[in-house]
């Protein structure tokens, strides 16, 4: 091939030209010396010569145009298969610029416009030359380009040829060194795509007028096996795609003809069923449904497939560890370009996992509704804004039963706050109170809240425990609930009849108890007066003096004082029990045990109790009965003192201190009616009450006792209203108490502040 | 016989009761004005309140028993309660009275305590 090649170079027409000039050079003289009849033997030897040239021109011809037949063919048979078409391009490539001793080949795929990048794609180069590939410029050889868009074949024997319009392209081939350049376009269905493009640069050649076709043919066999490779590859790269896509894809995928029958199945269907794709394929998937699904499945996928419209079916399918998965089965047609229905692409879903966790919400809400349901209180829950988000039937109930009111009828979708300020509005306190606790749980002031009132139905008085306890939730809320605790209350008004009634025995008790120490003084002079009496009517007798007027007037004496004497045993008969006086006894103990003795009376009559306590506690010695009778007494008569104000505050502050030392102070301070000067003076004397129905024997026995105590008892009117009752006892001394309760707190803490609407009920 | 109660009043109305009855009665206001009369010849009865300034009506028995002297009593008391009955009763009392009383009761218990003479 190689020695071919240089022959054809060496032969070509160039060299027919100096080997004719050197016949003019070897005989130079001869023909100065010679005569004219030379001139024809000349001429013979000339056209002798001409005549051989011409028949191996011939000859090296129909060599080259063999070589050429030979490479197409061999390209042909090559590009039978698309997919090496770039690897025997370049073959190709290499076969041609040895064969007509070049330098270099590129095949380049040509833009449609001047400025566009020309891509060299396949290139070959004889070694010691730069090679060239990748982009080039169309506006660096602007005028090649067009002329190879036009169809046109450029052939430059040397870059002098190009025309003068053509600057650009000349300097950029010589910057490259570019000696002569042969180019063909290379045209797919009468477009230009690319071009063919040869080029020597250790020196000059010509392009002779037969190579042209043979190189246009060359490119034609370039352009289609190219065209081919390419269409193939997108079509490769196409369903390459596609398969990724399904494979990779999280869900089982299908797909079907027009008839139904499925065509393919993706990798992640088939791990699933652990089946071979021919086992699937057709009506074959059907065997992966579980029986008692297979039916209704295959049934609805051949009406959904008969009307050619979207379906969706679950259904259990078979996995290959034979575990029942529960699957979502979505179809929808296929419809090609011409709008034909060509059949379904269908996704699977496995729900196993989402439809166990939807049982298992499921359930749990269905558990909780059924708890939330059976709750006895009403309950309702409401978001951060107060809107009513759900409620239980007691709720629904009640809010039947009571209709009309704008708080406890209210149901889902109403706002509860709104429906609390409408009602605090109209004047419901209780409507206010539950308004302010809804809002201090709402917003975090408070971790809960609870309080107590009363409902008032058209027949009945109930009373209610509200509950605000936060929604424990990203969203915010809370969840009140209304418990009746009117029986609650029922037992606690019976406890508390208890406590009065013992109140009152006490009372009673301390009557008695203080004619018990006046029984012996009073009995004395009866005893006198009976003895007198029945001395006088002996000795009227003994003397023999009858006087009957005299003897039934001494009679009846004797018999009064004894009758006296009578009521005198039966106060004292009250007062029996004896109690042993002690020592060290916690004042504010005392107190406190009657103040909770009291708390469910006082909270009724809506009083609050402030509770101020010494911080050191004062000890004193004596009969913790009596004394807490005292004030016991004492709380009485402040709450009746309130229970008779029209309106008002209503407040007791009770307050224990070590006034000196050695002398402890209680102080009952009420807001009460009062009391005028003249009733101060008198209030402690007995049989005095500034009360309707008063016996006026509390304070009596009050100031009976803490003297006793060796105290004293005082009253006086406060500044602004009521009375302030102050006991002073001698107190033993005093300890820190463990636990100081500061001056202004509040106990017991229970029932601090609370505003308990009830009626007052005379004890 | 003797009376002995701090109730002067009361004292007086005995003397004039026990005389109407026929009984011989001296009267003392206190326990010791009993120790100290004049002439100690012990009494055929004493008629003894409890509650006495001084020593009180037990005390001046638990002596005239300490004394070895037998004198049958008849207590008389304005603050009459179970624990006061219980020791007159344990102190050996012929009556125990709660005042005021009846003349026929006292009467009656006098003559008891002086005995069937």
């Amino acid at each position: 091939m190689r020695a071919g090649a240089s022959n054809a170079g060496t032969a070509a027409p160039p060299g027919a030209v100096e080997r004719e000039r050197s016949v003019w050079n070897l005989q130079p003289w001869y023909i100065v010396g010679g005569a004219v009849a030379l001139v024809v033997q000349a001429g013979l030897i000339v056209g002798l010569l001409v005549n051989r040239a011409q028949r191996r021109r011939a000859q090296r011809e129909l060599a080259e145009r063999l070589r050429f037949e030979t490479l197409v063919s061999d390209l042909s048979a090559a590009f039978i298969s698309a997919r090496d078409v770039p690897q025997h391009i370049e073959r190709a490539l290499e076969r041609i610029v040895h064969e007509l001793d070049l330098d270099r080949a590129v095949l380049a795929e040509l833009g449609q416009a001047h400025d566009d990048i020309i891509w060299a794609t396949h290139s070959w180069t004889r070694d010691g030359i730069d090679p060239l590939l990748g982009a080039l410029p169309s506006r660096a050889y602007p005028w090649i380009a067009a002329r190879l868009l036009d169809g046109h074949v450029v052939s430059l024997s040397r870059l002098d040829e190009l025309p003068s319009t053509a600057r650009t392209d000349r300097e950029n081939l010589a910057a490259r060194g570019t000696q002569s350049l042969v180019a063909v376009p290379l045209t797919v269905e009468g477009t230009v795509t690319g071009a063919l493009s040869f080029s020597t640069l250790r020196a000059e050649r010509d392009w002779p007028d037969e190579l042209v076709p043979r190189l246009r043919l060359l490119a034609e066999v370039f352009a289609s096996a190219l065209a081919r490779y390419r269409a193939e590859t997108a079509a490769r790269e196409s369903e390459d795609r596609f398969r990724l896509l399904a494979d990779t894809a999280p869900l089982m995928i299908w797909l079907s003809g027009a008839d139904g029958r499925r065509t393919y199945f993706n990798r992640r269907w088939l791990e699933l069923t652990g089946r071979r794709s021919e086992e699937d394929l057709g009506e074959g998937w059907a065997d992966s449904v579980h029986a008692d699904d297979r039916a209704l499945a295959v049934e609805s996928y051949r009406s959904a497939v008969s009307a050619r419209q979207p379906f969706t079916l679950d259904y259990r399918l078979r996995r290959w560890d034979g575990d029942d998965r529960w699957v979502l089965d979505h179809g929808v047609p296929r419809i090609d370009e011409n709008g034909a229905f060509t059949g379904y692409v269908g996704s699977v879903i496995d729900i196993t996992a989402l439809n166990t966790a939807l049982r298992a919400v499921l359930e749990s809400t269905a558990l909780r509704s059924a708890i939330f349901g059976s709750l006895y209180g009403q309950v309702a829950a409401i978001d951060r804004d107060g809107v009513i988000i759900a409620v239980n039937h007691s709720w629904t109930r009640f809010a039947e039963e009571v209709g009309t009111d704008p708080t406890r009828g209210a149901t889902v979708g109403v706002n509860y706050l709104d429906a609390c300020r409408q009602a605090a509005a109209a004047g419901d306190a209780d409507a206010l109170r539950a308004l302010e606790a809804i809002t201090a749980v709402l917003t975090g002031k408070r971790p809960d809240a609870r309080l107590e009132y009363a409902f008032r139905s058209q027949s009945v008085e109930r009373w209610f425990e509200m509950t605000v306890e936060p929604f424990r939730r990203p969203d915010g809320g809370a969840v009140i609930s209304y418990i009746d605790i009117t029986r609650r209350w029922q037992a606690e008004d019976e406890s508390r009849r208890q406590r009065e009634e013992l109140a009152h025995a006490q009372r009673v008790t301390t009557l008695g108890e203080l004619s018990a120490s006046l029984a012996h003084e009073i009995n004395q002079p009866l005893a006198a007066i009976v003895t007198n009496a029945q001395a006088a009517i002996r000795l009227l007798d003994r003397d023999g003096i009858v006087h009957a007027d005299v003897s039934e007037a001494l009679t009846d004496m004797a018999a009064d004082a004894q009758r006296a004497s009578a009521i005198i045993r039966r106060l004292r008969a009250l007062s029996r029990k004896e109690h042993a006086s002690q020592r060290g006894l916690d004042l504010n103990q005392l107190v406190d045990n009657v103040v909770t003795l009291l708390r469910y009376d006082l909270a009724r009559k809506n009083i609050t109790v402030l509770r101020t306590a010494d911080p050191v506690v004062p000890l004193v010695s004596g009969d913790p009965i009596q004394l807490q009778q005292v004030i016991l007494n004492l709380l009485v008569n402040a709450s009746e003192a309130i229970g008779n104000a029209p309106d008002g505050p209503r407040e007791i502050a009770i307050t224990t201190a070590l006034r000196a030392p050695g002398l402890a102070e209680v102080r009952v301070r009420d807001t009460g009616v009062g009391a005028n000067a003249a009733d101060l003076e008198r209030m402690f004397e007995r049989f005095v009450s500034t009360k309707p129905g008063g016996l006026g024997m509390g304070l009596a026995i009050s100031r009976s006792i803490v003297e006793a105590h060796g105290g004293r008892i005082a009253a006086e009117t406060n500044p602004d209203r009521g009375l302030t009752l102050r006991v002073e006892l001698p107190c033993d001394g005093s300890v820190p108490a463990i636990e100081p309760s500061l001056p202004g707190q509040i106990s017991p803490g229970v029932w601090d502040q609370q505003r308990i609407a009830g009626e007052r009920k005379p004890l | 016989m003797c009376v002995i109660d701090d109730d002067v009043s009361l004292l007086r109305a005995l003397r004039r009761l026990l005389d109407a009855g026929g009984f011989q009665v001296k009267t003392f206001s206190s326990a010791e004005d009993f120790l100290d009369r004049p002439n100690p010849t012990p009494p055929g009865c004493l008629v003894l309140d409890v509650h006495l300034g001084g020593l009180s009506g037990f005390e001046l028995l638990e002596r005239l028993v300490a004394a070895g002297r037998r004198i049958p009593v008849v207590f008389i008391t304005a603050h009459d309660d179970a624990a006061t009955r219980d020791r007159a009763h344990r102190a050996g009392a012929v009556e125990y009275l709660r005042k005021p009383f009846d003349d026929e009761s006292l009467i009656a218990g006098v003559n008891r305590a002086l005995g069937p003479a």
